[in-house]
Formats: C-alpha cells, sequence, structure tokens
C-alpha cells in the first residue's frame, strides 16, 4: 500500500517530514518497507513546448526541434522520436540534467548541435504500467498549456515522498490513506481535516436494488450520475493517483480509484446505458457460466461466485472486476455508481478461483465496513460535483440487509493494567480512546468502561483488542522489562532430545561434519540410490515448489549422498558427514509417522600424510557406530549379510541389530549408486533408526578384577570364507570365561600358505576373577582352546 | 704450599694458634683461590676429577692438613678443625656445583639433539563440526532451561486444525496469507511455524500451571530466494501462568538478545499483528555492525528485524481450556537462520542449506 507525503499533507494542511512520519506509522505497527522520493530519477527536466520541426540534413530518422523552454532563446534538440509534432509540450532534459540511463551534455549529431533532450516515461522513471498505452512510446506527452520552463517534477508532483506500508490483515482500514491521517494525529498534535461529503435521499421507485444472498452481499448502494463528460482528469487530481501507483484512465475511473484509496472502500461504475431492466441484482453465478470481465477476457464461473446483475444479464463479478458489456467508454452519458459491501471470505475465493487479484478485491477480503458503505458513495459524489464531471441525482438506492454490529465493549483499567504489567491511569485511558473517536462511558464502579469503536476499526471486537490499543498508543517503548514471576513445572524432557545432542556432539568431535539437508526429494532420487520404491503417494506435497521437492523423505540417504556429490564435485575428498533428523512413513491416520534417523556418510579418500597413509572404508564406519552405540546405550550390536540390496554393496554390507532387534543397514555403496552421483571413490554409508536408543541407558557399575592378566598369542589357519564370527563363538565357549581381552592383530593370505586359507594372529587376554592364574592353568584353556578351533572350523597352528 | 703449611706447623708453639691463626687462614684462602682457578680452567668432568684428588684425594691437601690435628696442642685442636673445615666445604661445594653444572649441560645437550621438526602439522585431523543452525540451537535452549523452560518438540508434519485453526486462524482467514503453505492434502500441512506446539502442550498440560516450554524445530514455506529457505528452523517460547504480563515478555526477550547477541545490544518492540497472540510485537535488535548508525546490514534503519511475539490470545488459551480472565501467557517464535545469519555475519541463507564443508568447517 502507497502513500504520499502530498496526499497527507491534503489532510493536514501541514508541511511534513517523510523521516518523522516514517516513524510515527512504525511506532504504530503500520510497518514503513520503503521510503523513496518520487523524482529521485531525475533532475533539470523542465516543459518545453515545440515551436518548429525539421527534418536533419544528414540522417532520416532524426528531426531537428527548436523547444520554448520559456525563457531565453529557444534550444535546439535533435531528437528521435517519430511522436512529436509543432505545439506539442514536451518534457525537455537541459545540459546538465540526469536522467534515467545518464547525464545530459551539450553534443552534436550528424553535424547538428543539440543542447538537451527530449524525454520519454521510462527516461523520467516513471513505470510503464502508469502511463496509457499511447504514451508508453517515444517522447512523453504533457498537457498542453503548462507553464514553459516548469520543472517537471512540479508538474507532476513526483517532488514528493512515497512511502510503502506493509500492513497487517488487521488493518484492512489502513488501505484507505485518511484513515492512515487518523492513525498520524495518534501521535502528532495536527489538525485533520474533516472531508466534505455530497449527501442524497433514499428513493424507493423507479430502479431497485435486489439483493438475493445477503449472506455473502450485506448492503449495496446505487446512484446515477447524468451528462457526464468523460475526459482525462485534472492533472492534479491525476497526479495524486498516479503517484500512489494508479493509471489515470479518466475523471470518472479515477474518482472510483480515488475513493478506494482515500476511504479504503472499493467503488464500481457502470454505464448506465448499457443496464438493462432499471435494476441491480445481486446473486450467486450458475455452475458454469461464462462472462467477459473488463479486460476482455471470458471468465468461467461457478455458484460460489456472486454476480452483480442487471434485469438480464450478469454485469459484474461482485468486488473482483467489472464487466465488458457495462464498461464505461468514450461514448458514456449515464454513469451507475456502485458501492457496496460484500463478504470478504467469498471474495478472497472467487478472486483466488480466478486468478484475478485486483486493488478493490484485495481490500475486499481483506474485510471493511459496511457502515462506510454510503460514506464512500457520498464522498464520489463529491468528487463528480467538484470536477463538474455530471449531473447527480437527488435520490440514491440502498439495500442494507446485514447491518454492521459494532460491539460496545465492556473493559476494566485493572485488567488493562494486569495484562500490560503497567500501572496506566483511567484518565489517560480515556484519552486514548477519545483520540481514537472510540466513544466512552464509565459504568458507575467508576473502574468498568464501556467503549465504542469507530465503524471502520472491524478490527475491535474484544477486550484484549482494547488493549493492544492502549498500548500502542502509549507506546511499546514506554513498556518497562520486568521477568516472569513464575510457578515451577515438572514436565519431563523427552530423551530424544538429550540423545540427538549427544550423538551429535560425539559424532562431530570425532570428525564427522554435521549436515541439515531438506526433509522433501524428489521421488526420482530414491531409483538413483538403489531402493525399489518409488515415495509414498500419501506424502507428496500437493503444491510443491518444485518436482525435486515434492515428496517428504523416507530416507536421509538420497539428501545425504546429494550433499555428497555437491562437495565432490567440488574437487573436495574429505567428505566425513552426518545427519540426525526425522524421515517419514505414510499411514492412513491423519498424520505420517514421524521417525528420528541417523545417517552417516564417508568417503574412502585414500590420503597420504607425512606421518602415515590412511584411508576409510567398512570398518572405520563399523568403528563409529560400535563406539558411538558404546556411548549411548547398553545395547550388543550383531551384523547379519543384508539380502537384495541395490542401494550398498552385495558383499559389503550388513543388517545392523540392536540386542537382536534390526535397526539399520550398514556398508559400502553400491558402485552403480555412487556412479549415478559422480562420485568416483569409495563410499560407506550406515543409517539407523534412533527409535532403539529412546530409553536412557541404566549404567550399572562391576568391581574391578584384583588379579593380575597374562597375555597370550596364537595364530591359526583357516579356511578362506570362515568369519571371524565364528571363531570369536568358538573361542569364548572354549575360554570357561577366564577370556577376558581378544584382539585380532594380523590377517594373513598368500601362497605360503595355500589359496583357500587366510592366517590369523590373535592375542588372547586370560583372569580368573578369583585368584592369580599360574602359567599352567593358561595353557591348559589357551589349548583346548586351539584344540576346540582345529575339531570344529579345520583350523591348523601355523 | 705444602712446606710452607709444614713450616708453620713446625713453628707453632703449643696454645698459640688462635694468635698465629691469621696466617694459616691466608695461606688456605690462596690455596683455595688456586684450586677455583684450576677448576675454572677444566674442560671436563676428568679434569675436575683430577682436581678433586689433588684436593681431597688420600695424598691430597685435605688429608695433609689433617695430620697436623694429631700434632697442636688440645687447646688448638678445635679452632684448627673449625679452620681446615671451612677450607674444605667452601672448596668442596664449589667443585661440586661445577660438576652438577657440567654434567646437566651435557645432559642438555644430548636431548637437544634429540630435536624434531616441531613445525610439521600435527597428526590428529579429526576434528568434525555441528552445523551453525544447531550451535544456535544449541545456545537459544540452553540460555531458555536456565530459566526453568523445558524443551520440547511437535510435529513437522501437522493437521491443518493445529497450525491455524487452534492458532485463531480460520479457514479463509486473512492471515493465512501471509504464510504460504505446503499442503499434503486439505487438512494436513508441513507446519509453518512452531506454533502448533503451543496447542499441543497446552492440550497436555491444561489444568495444571504453568507452561513454560521452548520447542524448536523444522518449518516449511514456500519461498526460495537469498533469504527465504523453503524450509527453515523456528524456536517457539510458550509461558502460561497466572498474573503473567507483556512487560515480563519485554523482560524475557531482552534477557534473550543479551545473551545471544551481547550486553550492549538494545531492542525495539513494534505493534504487530499475529492472529494467536495479541497485543502483538516485531522484535527489532540494535544493529551491531554499526551501532545504530546505520549501514547495508541494517537497511540503514539501525534496527535488525529478529522475531514476533505477544500475549497469547484469549481465544487460543480458550480453546486449550485454560480461563483467560485467570491466567494470561506470551509467546514468541523467532528463526534461528535469521540469528545465525547476523550472529555470524552470513549474508545468503542459501550457504546454510548448501552443506559445502568448506562452509561448515568455519563453526
Amino acid at each position: 500500500m502507497k502513500v504520499t507525503l502530498k496526499w497527507l499533507e491534503y489532510y493536514f494542511k501541514e508541511k511534513l517530514d517523510g523521516k518523522e512520519i516514517e516513524n510515527i506509522l512504525t511506532k504504530l505497527g503500520l510497518e514503513v518497507e520503503n521510503r523513496e522520493k518520487l523524482d529521485q530519477s531525475f533532475s533539470k527536466v523542465v516543459v518545453g513546448k515545440i515551436i518548429s520541426l525539421e527534418k536533419h540534413p544528414d540522417a532520416d530518422k532524426l528531426q531537428v526541434c527548436m523547444i520554448d523552454v520559456g525563457h531565453n532563446a529557444p534550444l535546439q534538440i535533435v531528437t528521435g522520436a517519430q511522436n512529436v509534432y509543432v505545439g506539442m509540450f514536451v518534457p525537455v532534459a537541459l545540459v546538465g540534467a540526469t536522467v534515467v540511463g545518464g547525464d545530459i551534455k551539450e553534443s552534436e549529431l550528424r553535424g547538428v548541435p543539440s543542447y538537451g533532450m527530449l524525454c520519454s516515461g521510462a527516461e523520467l522513471g516513471i513505470d510503464n504500467s502508469l502511463l496509457s498505452e499511447k504514451d508508453r512510446e517515444g517522447i512523453l506527452p504533457l498537457t498542453e498549456g503548462l507553464e514553459l520552463g516548469m520543472e517537471v517534477s512540479k508538474a507532476f508532483s513526483m517532488d514528493d515522498e512515497v512511502l510503502e506500508l506493509g500492513l497487517t490483515p488487521n488493518r484492512a482500514d489502513c488501505y484507505g490513506i485518511y484513515n492512515v491521517a487518523k492513525e498520524i494525529v495518534l501521535k502528532k498534535d495536527y489538525k485533520l481535516m474533516e472531508l466534505e461529503y455530497h449527501e442524497g435521499n433514499i428513493g424507493h421507485d423507479g430502479f431497485t436494488v435486489e439483493i438475493k444472498n445477503p449472506e455473502l452481499c450485506h448492503r449495496y448502494i446505487a446512484r446515477i450520475v447524468r451528462n457526464v463528460k468523460i475526459e482525462p482528469s485534472p492533472l492534479w487530481f491525476a497526479n495524486l493517483l498516479r503517484n500512489v501507483g494508479v493509471r489515470p484512465i479518466n475523471n470518472i475511473v479515477d474518482i472510483t480509484n480515488y475513493v478506494m484509496f482515500e476511504l479504503g472502500h472499493p467503488m464500481h461504475s457502470f454505464d448506465y446505458d448499457k443496464l438493462e431492466g432499471n435494476k441491480i441484482v445481486v446473486e450467486q453465478a450458475v455452475d458454469g457460466e461464462k462472462f467477459k470481465t473488463l479486460d476482455e477476457q471470458d471468465r468461467k464461473l461457478d455458484s460460489d461466485m456472486l454476480l452483480i446483475k442487471d434485469g438480464v444479464k450478469a454485469v459484474a463479478i461482485a468486488g473482483v472486476m467489472g464487466g465488458f458489456n457495462s464498461e464505461v467508454d468514450k461514448k458514456t452519458k449515464n454513469i451507475l455508481f456502485e458501492a457496496a459491501h460484500f463478504n470478504s471470505a467469498s471474495i478472497r475465493r472467487t478472486s483466488r478461483k480466478l486468478g484475478l487479484r485486483s486493488e478493490a478485491s484485495g481490500r475486499f477480503e481483506r474485510g471493511l465496513s459496511s457502515d462506510n458503505v454510503l460514506k464512500a458513495m457520498n464522498r464520489a459524489m463529491y468528487l463528480v460535483k467538484l470536477l463538474g464531471a455530471g449531473e447527480i441525482d437527488e435520490i440514491y438506492y440502498d439495500s442494507y440487509p446485514v447491518k454492521q454490529l459494532i460491539p460496545t465493549i465492556e473493559s476494566t483499567i485493572g485488567r488493562v493494567n494486569s495484562i500490560l504489567g503497567m500501572n496506566i491511569g483511567r484518565d489517560e485511558i480515556i484519552s486514548i480512546y477519545k483520540k481514537l473517536n472510540f466513544e466512552v462511558e464509565i459504568a458507575s464502579d467508576g473502574d468498568t468502561l464501556l467503549v465504542t469503536p469507530e465503524a471502520h476499526r472491524i478490527d475491535v471486537q474484544s477486550e484484549i483488542d482494547l488493549v493492544e490499543e492502549v498500548v500502542r498508543i502509549y507506546g511499546y517503548e514506554n513498556i518497562p522489562a520486568t521477568l516472569p514471576v513464575t510457578t515451577t513445572n515438572t514436565l519431563k524432557v523427552d530423551y530424544n532430545i538429550k540423545l540427538v545432542a549427544q550423538i551429535k556432539s560425539y559424532l562431530a568431535s570425532n570428525g564427522l561434519n554435521e549436515i541439515i539437508s531438506y526433509s522433501f526429494i524428489d521421488k526420482e532420487s530414491y531409483k538413483k540410490c538403489g531402493f525399489n520404491f518409488t515415495g509414498d503417494v500419501r506424502l507428496k506435497v500437493m503444491n510443491p515448489l518444485s518436482e525435486n521437492q515434492s515428496y517428504m523423505r523416507e530416507k536421509l540417504l538420497p539428501g545425504i549422498i546429494e550433499i555428497a556429490s555437491r562437495n565432490y564435485k567440488r574437487q573436495r575428498r574429505n567428505i566425513n558427514i552426518f545427519e540426525v533428523g526425522r524421515v517419514y512413513s505414510g499411514t492412513d491416520d491423519s498424520l505420517p509417522i514421524e521417525n528420528l534417523q541417523l545417517g552417516v556418510f564417508i568417503l574412502e579418500n585414500e590420503l597420504k600424510e607425512w606421518y602415515s597413509k590412511t584411508k576409510n572404508d567398512f570398518y572405520t564406519l563399523k568403528g563409529i557406530l560400535e563406539n558411538l552405540v558404546a556411548v549411548i546405550s547398553n545395547k550388543t550390536l550383531t551384523f547379519e549379510k543384508l539380502k537384495n540390496t541395490s542401494t550398498l554393496h552385495p558383499g559389503r554390507s550388513a543388517v545392523i541389530l540392536a540386542d537382536n532387534e534390526p535397526i539399520g543397514s550398514i556398508g559400502e555403496i553400491h558402485p552403480e549408486v555412487l556412479a549415478d552421483y559422480d562420485i568416483k571413490e569409495k563410499a560407506y554409508y550406515l543409517e539407523i533408526d534412533l527409535r532403539a536408543f529412546a530409553e536412557p541407558m541404566i549404567k550399572q557399575y562391576t568391581s574391578l578384577p584384583k588379579y593380575p592378566t597374562i597375555e597370550r598369542d596364537m595364530a591359526v589357519i583357516l579356511p578362506k570364507d570362515m568369519e571371524y564370527g565364528k571363531i570369536y563363538e568358538v573361542i569364548k565357549e572354549a575360554s570357561n570365561n577366564m577370556v577376558v581381552g581378544f584382539r585380532i592383530f594380523d590377517i594373513f593370505e598368500g601362497k605360503q600358505i595355500g589359496n583357500n586359507a587366510k592366517s590369523i594372529a590373535l592375542s588372547l587376554t586370560y583372569q580368573n576373577p578369583d585368584k592369580t592364574m599360574t602359567d599352567e592353568e593358561v595353557t591348559l584353556i589357551h589349548n583346548s582352546i586351539v584344540d576346540q578351533l582345529v575339531d570344529k572350523l579345520g583350523a591348523r597352528l601355523r | 704450599m705444602l712446606e710452607m703449611i709444614k713450616k708453620f706447623f713446625d713453628d707453632l708453639e703449643a696454645d698459640s694458634l688462635e694468635e698465629k691463626s691469621k696466617f694459616l687462614e691466608n695461606l688456605l684462602n690462596d690455596a683455595k683461590e688456586e684450586g677455583k682457578a684450576d677448576i675454572s680452567k677444566a674442560n671436563t668432568v676428568d679434569d675436575l676429577k683430577a682436581i678433586q684428588t689433588k684436593y681431597f684425594g688420600k695424598k691430597g691437601l685435605v688429608p695433609d692438613l689433617m695430620k697436623y690435628m694429631g700434632k697442636v696442642s688440645n687447646k688448638d685442636k678445635p679452632l684448627l678443625g673449625k679452620i681446615i673445615h671451612e677450607f674444605k666445604t667452601d672448596l668442596e661445594n664449589h667443585l661440586n656445583q661445577i660438576i652438577k653444572d657440567i654434567e646437566n649441560a651435557e645432559k642438555q645437550a644430548r636431548l637437544e639433539a634429540e630435536k624434531i621438526d616441531i613445525t610439521l602439522p600435527g597428526t590428529n585431523t579429526k576434528i568434525g563440526h555441528k552445523h551453525p543452525l544447531t550451535l544456535v540451537e544449541d545456545q537459544i535452549k540452553e540460555i531458555f532451561t536456565n530459566i526453568g523452560f523445558t524443551v520440547v518438540e511437535g510435529y513437522e508434519i501437522e493437521e491443518d486444525y493445529y497450525n491455524f485453526e487452534r492458532l485463531n486462524i480460520p479457514k479463509d482467514h486473512p492471515a493465512r496469507e501471509m504464510q504460504d503453505t505446503f499442503y499434503l492434502n486439505e487438512d494436513v500441512v508441513l507446519r509453518t511455524h512452531t506454533s502448533p506446539v503451543q496447542a499441543r502442550i497446552m492440550d497436555k498440560l491444561c489444568p495444571t500451571l504453568p507452561v513454560k516450554v521452548i520447542a524448536p524445530g523444522k518449518v516449511f514455506r514456500r519461498d526460495d530466494d537469498a533469504t527465504h529457505s523453503p524450509m527453515f528452523h523456528q524456536i517457539e517460547g510458550l509461558i502460561v501462568d497466572k498474573n503473567i504480563t507483556f512487560a515480563d515478555l519485554k523482560g524475557t526477550l531482552l534477557y534473550l538478545v543479551k545473551s545471544v547477541f551481547g550486553e550492549e545490544r538494545k531492542i525495539r518492540l513494534r505493534p504487530s499483528y499475529f492472529p494467536f497472540t495479541e497485543p502483538s510485537a516485531e522484535v527489532d535488535v540494535s544493529c551491531g555492525n554499526c551501532n545504530q548508525e546505520g549501514c547495508r546490514v541494517c537497511g540503514y534503519t539501525g534496527w535488525l528485524e529478529i522475531l514476533g511475539s505477544g500475549m497469547v490470545h484469549p481465544k487460543v488459551l480458550e480453546m486449550a481450556g485454560y480461563n483467560p480472565n485467570e491466567v494470561s501467557g506470551f509467546a514468541f517464535g523467532l528463526g534461528i537462520e535469521r540469528i545465525a545469519m547476523l550472529k555470524y555475519g552470513i549474508d545468503d541463507m542459501r550457504l546454510l542449506f548448501d552443506n559445502d564443508l568448506r562452509f561448515l568447517e568455519q563453526f
């Protein structure tokens, strides 16, 4: 919503300071998003008149003009524009002027000197949408008769500042500049001009207004103006509109637009002679009905939409746009002005369905006062009279089936102060209401006030709205800052919150970087990641920004690998990343299930350092997992071969089980998946469901062993495919609980031991919890372990 | 020297040492100086061992002197003992000190020779980083848990009912346009703010008091540019109890801002509108980049908008089952991205979701 200083000054007869007005409005909750000078893009551009015009001797497309700029001798200016003629009033940028596109200097065009430039609207920084189509091409024609030599910024009233207001939905009334002026006097001691109206008498004969859907149209007023002369508005009037961003069209349309910007209430004008049957009927459309709007578009309507009809046909879509069939044009003789009040929700639905947002629909859908409808009509009639636009009928027709309920609100001084935590006196509170033009009555108890707001303040409905008004005008800056005094709650923190914090800290301390990816993904990425599903439609976003953000993720991998790939393409090789976040699974209940998951990705990243060679592999990732789980849980991890996977390498991947419950998977990422993401090294990934760890673990102390440990090594040759897990089982069983430590320090394969074999070297730590073990005792167990390995696994000693 | 000492004792009459001691002391002083001179010339521990032998060995000066103890009179014995002792300890201490110094120097040289290149990079390269959004979220959670708030979480995919209606935003309310919403279906949305947690937690706790929670989490809106991301993070704060005031809201937010940005920062509350709070306030923090003199960061206003807040609307309390005439509350919601950008001077929100490791490693 744009407001100019000059428009505001008109109501105060005072010169306003833009910065001060910005501060006042901001403090009152009318946010000023931008403030700028209208003529900031040009200077030294004056009104001139073309007194002669000749073809350039050496250039077909150029013309040499002599321009009267009101003083001294006429200026010779060469122009390339084609729409110029002798007698035309034009904007002239003098030597030394600035316009959009640069500074103007004395110059020579093909041998002919030129002392300035004729300007187009664009060169003055005037938006094309504010100019009529013919004025957009070539030099901007100025109104004839303007004082020659006058600054164009003055002629267009562009020596002005415009404030762009970001209005909140509750203050739709401030879409009227007069209501903005009312706000300013709350903080500044200006006298606000009373608006003048041209009133009339309600008529009952000759013409009827019939509202068939009073729930959608609360009030409709029609008034006829005869013998109108359709012409451009006077410049001062057109300037006011142009400067708030409205293109002047003709005196009648400009009047309705002016009222809309002044009072915030949209109006409409029909060519009265194009209406039939001497009546206006407000009625819902029929499903499938077609209607051509002012912009010559055929619109398909449905029964949710409200139409304005005459006795025969539809002539406008209520509150949204008029009809092509009743448009005011140059030949129009008589006008029917409409001022009405429509249901805001209905207007919103209609304009959304039609994809048609206008200044009018925008105001209606935010909610307006139906009491103000007559004011708007009377103000428009005043302007008709002021501009001498036509003869106003004494009579108007007013159908008002749903009266606006203006509440009388009960509020106590004590309540206001107890909400604010302040101590504002009764008189001060009353004076605030008075400033707002709210009626106040003091009840007999002396503490209760009965407050009736102004009609246009439809946002003030209950006591809390009054509290807001009081503090808004008292000033937020005058509120003290205190800390709340509360009782204590014993709400338990969800353990997940602690768990996530612990996991993030652990992983970050161990060299992994946390990433955050989008919760919505491209369903195609499941395929790319080797999953055999394509995205649950119950998790599809109806209105995504793009296809690749259209499904709520069921897995973390697509987001994580995308980020890994992006970093890889930036030549990054040290990629160790993790994400903790929710994935979703569709249900037939109202909401999907949200599961907390952890995904960890590490790239092989073979690295030669001056002290060693390192690279990540499956076991690096497995180590990270095992240590993490030991930190967050007492659960025992086991690993089983992962079946049917195209996401992970079938020979190098596993299901992760915590206390025998599957919680996720781990492995080398499938080479084809990596290739699809342009990653040309091996990479490892694990994803686990954190529900398995959602309970705090209970730590239990075990007493420290009193007796010494003895270490023994062994090297056994085993079949190549023999899994370590089996060896571990056998040793554990044979050890009689005397083996407390267990470490593999070498795995060897080679010709010396045969093709189908491997050698494993183990170090075992023996300890008896009850006494010191003798060498003989250790040897006995050690040998029995060897025997068991030989018997059960076909091992032989090396 | 030995001769002169021998002569002195040969000439010494019984009981006369006291008178003549000066001469002996001078003699021994000379001997001591000579010894010290020898020591200072010595280069190695071996040289010093030789000097040690010369003075303290079996045939050295000190044993030689001791022989005279048996020859002097009983009366002279204590004095002679004292003179010899002084001579001996003095020289011996000096010698031992020098030996120790040389030994230390040799040990030091040996260790110096074992030197390494201390400018080579360290081998522990396992450094990871939490995401800056996590760091800011953790900081704000801590600030509020310190004053008795409990951290709670809500659904990311939420019912329209909780996301809007329970916050006094019925269907067709103009405020729905303040936020462009992603829908899964007519009744289910990606939550547009963390505010539905207000209704969820009040439902859980009502009628008990107080409600004193903060709720961080992901939220979603249909916006994507340098200052908007379709997914971002908020922290909701809510307190409901008896006698909670607008002044309490201001004080709490001042505490928050000073905790996050520093004691010297100020706040400004501006009237605003949210359907679920009234009175409502947008909160600005004074620009730390220019100290309010006006700069590009604050758009030459001296203030930076950081959060929205207000007194919980009576209808919101009522829908949760609380009596708005008996209890009151305030709520606020802040964007974690916004705070992170201000705190770390990040100028493009998209950096936070691009996850470039060169960026993430800076935090």
